[in-house]
């Protein structure tokens, strides 16, 4: 793996295939998990994966979508149009060194700019792969702050977390996330369950995505440089 | 229901709170299909949504273009960059606010089957537009709405490939029979292509399945279209009530 600890001339002499570059968010997660969550857990899980498959690992971007919390203390948001740019660029940086796969490891689930912006670059950029890996786990699924996030975060950052958990889960569905911000939906900005959070839920989550993120990196960019060569 | 077909008075004294946008696409649907297959079809479902609505309803033009760019360089196939389209829909959302129409109703209509209300399909970025409007617009409610998510279960029921109908199969062939048999040309067996549907972001359309054909544009036929349209349109009626209709109270409760 390398990363920003390499010199340039490393990076240069490794000539590394893959770059891994995951999106964070520095976000209000309720009173008890730091605002910085969706990042710290992202860093660590693009850490991980670069290391398995010996990429590239661009620094995860800690700022990206979070306008729906945007009132809530501790927020800090990129409109969608800056976030597109953003990603552009840092791809565009590496595609020009010769890195012409790229993995977007998106930590947030508001990020819905990144679709586009991966399909149009693929299109535009023949010989360029970047492709959109999310953070899943199979069997939770709250939104925001709940069971999922609290396990990694006692996990990964323990001693920033405090315990007075909060459970809350909206009477409405999830698509009224596109209707209303999350202080109306959710006074005190939880949507799932905190006290279902446990450490060792957290390292099976981790554990978990790490395997999943590399098995679909494997399986896209295989079927990719299958049709490609047809 | 108010139209580009009514005076600016028409329009003015009737004092619409609600206005419908269809967003479609102009791109290759087969060698079967032709190139405006999203366009008529989202125009005839906004149409027989307004109507049905039965309200002081603006219903505006179909915006005909999509992000159709996986489609790039097949005849015919005209695409706006989602950087494009965004500003395209805050727009003309923008121009409805300053008129007082506070409640807008975006239904995007180039995709496919399946989906949710959560995943934008085809023009993605019609979820994006509608949570910023809201964000800058606090006091309007733009929502958006996906008939063929919408309508998802029920077109299982009527369609016998409907869970591999990507794109100019089945659905869309019987939709056009039934609304524009003219135009439908005789088609050849389709294709179901080995890949997830999310391969789309990845290679151009017509890299992954030949003719652009994703789907069994031989199983459709006239009378499932009518019948599928019936349902689209139920459907995306029964959404855009309900989903108002909570909105309204979750806001008057908070703010």
């Amino acid at each position: 793996m390398y990363d920003l600890t390499n010199t340039s001339s490393e990076i240069r002499e490794a000539k590394p295939q893959l770059a891994i570059f995951g999106i964070g968010a520095i976000e209000q997660h309720t009173k008890n998990l730091p605002v910085g969550t969706d990042w710290i857990t992202v860093s660590e899980l693009s850490k991980r994966v670069a290391r398995e498959i010996n990429a590239f690992l661009v620094p995860a971007l800690p700022f990206s979508m979070s306008q729906c919390h945007g009132r809530m203390a501790g927020t800090v948001w990129l409109k969608p149009e800056t976030l597109a740019k953003v990603v552009e660029d840092t791809v565009l940086s590496l595609y020009e060194q010769g890195i012409k796969k790229v993995v977007i490891l998106n930590g947030h689930g508001g990020n819905f700019i990144l679709e586009p912006v991966v399909q149009e670059l693929n299109i535009i950029y023949k010989d360029l792969s970047i492709i959109l890996v999310e953070l899943e786990f199979a069997g939770i699924t709250d939104i925001h702050a709940g069971t999922m996030e609290t396990s990694l975060q006692l996990y990964l950052n323990e001693k920033n977390v405090r315990t007075d958990w909060v459970d809350y889960v909206p009477p409405v569905g999830r698509e009224f996330l596109d209707y209303a911000v999350m202080e109306l939906i959710s006074p005190q900005g939880v949507w799932g369950t905190q006290s279902r959070g446990n450490k060792e839920l957290g390292k099976k989550i981790m554990d978990t995505s790490v395997k999943n993120c590399i098995k679909k990196i494997h399986e896209i960019f295989n079927a990719l440089e299958e049709k490609r060569s047809d | 229901m108010l139209s580009y077909n009514n005076s600016y008075i028409d329009i003015k004294k009737t004092n619409p709170q609600v206005a419908i946008l269809g967003i479609a696409s102009i791109e290759k649907h087969g060698n079967h299909l032709p190139v405006g297959t999203d366009y008529i079809i989202t125009e005839e479902i906004t149409k027989r949504v307004t109507k049905e609505l039965n309200e002081k309803i603006y219903l505006l033009p179909t915006f005909p273009f999509g992000t159709s760019i996986g489609h790039t360089g097949t005849g015919g196939t005209i695409y706006v960059k989602y950087s494009t389209l965004i500003k395209v829909i805050k727009d003309l959302v923008e121009s409805l606010y300053y008129q007082g129409i506070n409640k807008v109703v975006l239904i995007n209509n180039h995709g496919r089957a399946g989906g949710s209300r959560i995943v934008p399909q085809g023009n993605y970025i019609t979820k994006t537009a509608v949570r910023q409007l809201n964000y800058e617009y606090p006091e309007s409610s733009v929502i958006w709405v996906q008939p063929f998510s919408e309508a998802g279960e029920d077109l299982l029921n009527i369609f016998d490939s409907c869970e591999h109908d990507v794109h100019a199969g089945e659905i869309e062939t019987s939709l056009m029979l039934f609304l524009k048999e003219k135009m439908v040309k005789k088609q050849k067996d389709g294709n179901i292509p080995d890949f997830s549907v999310e391969f789309l972001n990845y290679l151009p359309f017509n890299q992954i399945s030949k003719d652009s054909v994703w789907g069994k544009p031989e199983l459709g036929s006239f009378e499932k279209g009518e019948k599928a349209l019936n349902i689209l349109v139920q459907k995306t009626v029964e959404y855009i009530k309900n989903t108002f209709e909570q909105l309204d109270k979750m806001k008057s409760n908070k703010i």
